[in-house]
């Protein structure tokens, strides 16, 4: 796929060249919306506004890296959401039935080909790294979804938060010791093949 | 056990384990490590960390985020105008309670004026007058109705009677014991605003009744409201709470004194029981058509005037815009 050459045809007014570059980011936009907001309703929100904003200023896009420019935008959005959270606080952070217990099955978890034990696993595992990654400051759980959870490299991270290479190396590691301290907690309730296997003395 | 583990070298350890660091740095950190193995316990809980983190699944977007036409082409300026309206609502629920605010305080937009300063310079006229009209024509001319009104106007406030004050306030210009005569006048007791003395019985020491000054000096401060009942009957029959109709006769006893009067007459209520009925004012009752003279005064201003109604009206739109910009941003 030639993104620039799709880039452009959007820019002419093509509107499907445009909605193939959605359909190549969305999984990416929508786990880094669902990974910062911990919340599918809004994520998806999230998600489609900055599509939509992305589309309406593709005309200051000035070439390099097209997935750090969308992603910068869906990154943005979810800082507009968390914000707008703050300031009206009613919204539970993970879907909750009536019992205010965490869903099982969340429609939005689909892993295809897994066994149950393997599922259950994923499920105990998604949780706890959930509900870590949501005491980080905003800043630190952005840099740790694109490296841990996304699978980028520093300067693409950089690239995307608009930070100094030193910046998002020192955020990386802050968030990796909070989020080890964190996931320490959760250690009887994660499956054993997934248990921290270091003895701590703590 | 790795307390001692600054935070420069969990950064060393996180950028190691990405391999962002140079050979150089790596052979220095393996050469740490080896020196220090309690180090490598840290770094392992970090590793372990990390790759517990790339185990995480990853969410799938639930649907396609494409676009319609229909979503692009309603104006992406909605929000913006939503946010814009927010703002305009709220500036003008500012702008309407400011306005109230203006109209409330700022005394050239009131309508209010009939309040104050507009008397004043009809005092110092009345008060001119008075002191102009010759001691044997005083009896006769005393305070016109209007005079005292005048003089008392101004303050605002009640006069005060007193009623047989000790010593006297006003004194004749001989008087040795009264505050009055020429002290008086040449202080203006001007922090005696609104005292009417009612002396019933002619002493030295009795108040006003000491000629032309005396009678000067009570109206050379007309605006204070002082007015003296020296050497002057008792007005029995002067109704308790009319303040504009005890100075007038304050006046006239202020020149001649006629015969004191004898009993014990109230000063503010029921008049003493011999003297029920008894007119003994030097002047007529005023007639009718001299009372209106005070209505102004005592006519009740409008609640509604214009300025209130606007200001109702400009409260009731700080409301409304206020309402708005809360609904709004909320909305947004």
């Amino acid at each position: 796929m030639d993104e620039l050459a799709l880039i452009q045809e959007a820019r002419n007014g093509d509107f499907n060249a445009f909605n193939r570059l959605v359909l190549a980011y969305q999984d990416m936009a929508y786990h880094l919306a669902m990974r910062m907001l911990s919340d599918p309703d809004q994520a998806e929100d999230v998600t489609q506004t900055a599509f939509l904003s992305a589309y309406r200023h593709l005309s200051s896009f000035r070439g390099g890296s097209f997935k750090a420019w969308v992603m910068r935008m869906v990154t943005n959005a979810c800082y507009d959401e968390l914000r707008r959270r703050q300031r009206h606080p009613s919204t539970p952070l993970e879907p909750l039935d009536d019992d205010d217990e965490s869903i099982e099955s969340p429609s939005w978890m689909a892993d295809d080909g897994l066994s149950p034990e393997e599922q259950l696993e994923q499920k105990e595992l998604d949780r706890a790294i959930q509900r870590c990654l949501q005491q980080l400051d905003e800043e630190f759980r952005a840099v740790v979804i694109f490296i841990d959870l996304q699978g980028m490299d520093y300067q693409e991270a950089a690239e995307i938060l608009g930070k100094p290479l030193g910046t998002v190396k020192s955020r990386l590691a802050r968030a990796r010791l909070k989020l080890r301290d964190c996931l320490h907690r959760f250690w009887e309730l994660l499956p054993p093949l997934l248990r921290l296997n270091t003895q701590r003395d703590d | 056990m790795n307390g001692d583990l600054s935070f420069r070298e969990y950064e060393r350890f996180s950028a190691y384990l990405d391999g962002q660091l140079s050979p150089e740095e790596v052979s220095r950190l393996e050469e740490d490590l080896r020196r220090n193995p309690q180090w490598r316990l840290a770094l392992d809980e970090l590793r372990e960390t990390r790759a517990l983190l790339r185990r995480a699944p990853r969410y799938r977007a639930p649907r396609n985020f494409t676009l319609t036409p229909e979503m692009v082409g309603k104006p992406a300026r909605q929000g913006f105008f939503s946010f814009l309206s927010a703002r305009l609502a709220t500036g003008m629920a500012a702008a309407a309670l400011v306005a109230t605010l203006l109209l409330q305080f700022l005394p050239a937009l009131r309508f209010a004026a009939p309040m104050a300063a507009a008397p004043a310079p009809q005092v110092v006229e009345k008060a001119a007058e008075m002191q102009t009209v010759p001691q044997e024509t005083q009896p006769a001319i005393l305070a016109p109705e209007s005079a005292m009104r005048a003089a008392v106007q101004p303050t605002a406030t009640a006069p005060i009677i007193i009623w047989n004050a000790p010593g006297g306030l006003g004194g004749g210009s001989g008087a040795p014991e009264g505050y009055g005569g020429e002290a008086m006048k040449a202080a203006g007791a001007p922090s005696q605003e609104g005292i009417v003395t009612y002396q019933q019985e002619t002493t030295a020491q009795g108040m006003g009744g000491g000629g032309a000054e005396a009678g000067a000096s009570g109206m050379a401060t007309p605006g204070e409201g002082i007015v003296h009942y020296g050497d002057q009957p008792a007005p029995g029959t002067v109704p308790p709470v009319v303040p504009t109709e005890a100075p007038s006769r304050a006046l006239t006893s202020e020149a001649t004194p006629a015969e004191p009067v004898e009993g014990n007459g109230p000063i503010l209520g029921v008049p003493a029981s011999g003297e029920a009925g008894q007119v003994i004012a030097a002047l007529p009752a005023p007639e009718e058509s001299e009372r209106p003279s005070a209505a102004p005064l005592e006519a009740p201003a409008p609640f509604w005037t214009p300025v209130r109604v606007a200001q109702a009206v400009l409260l009731g739109m700080a409301a409304l815009f206020a309402g708005m910009a809360v609904w709004l941003r909320r909305k947004g």
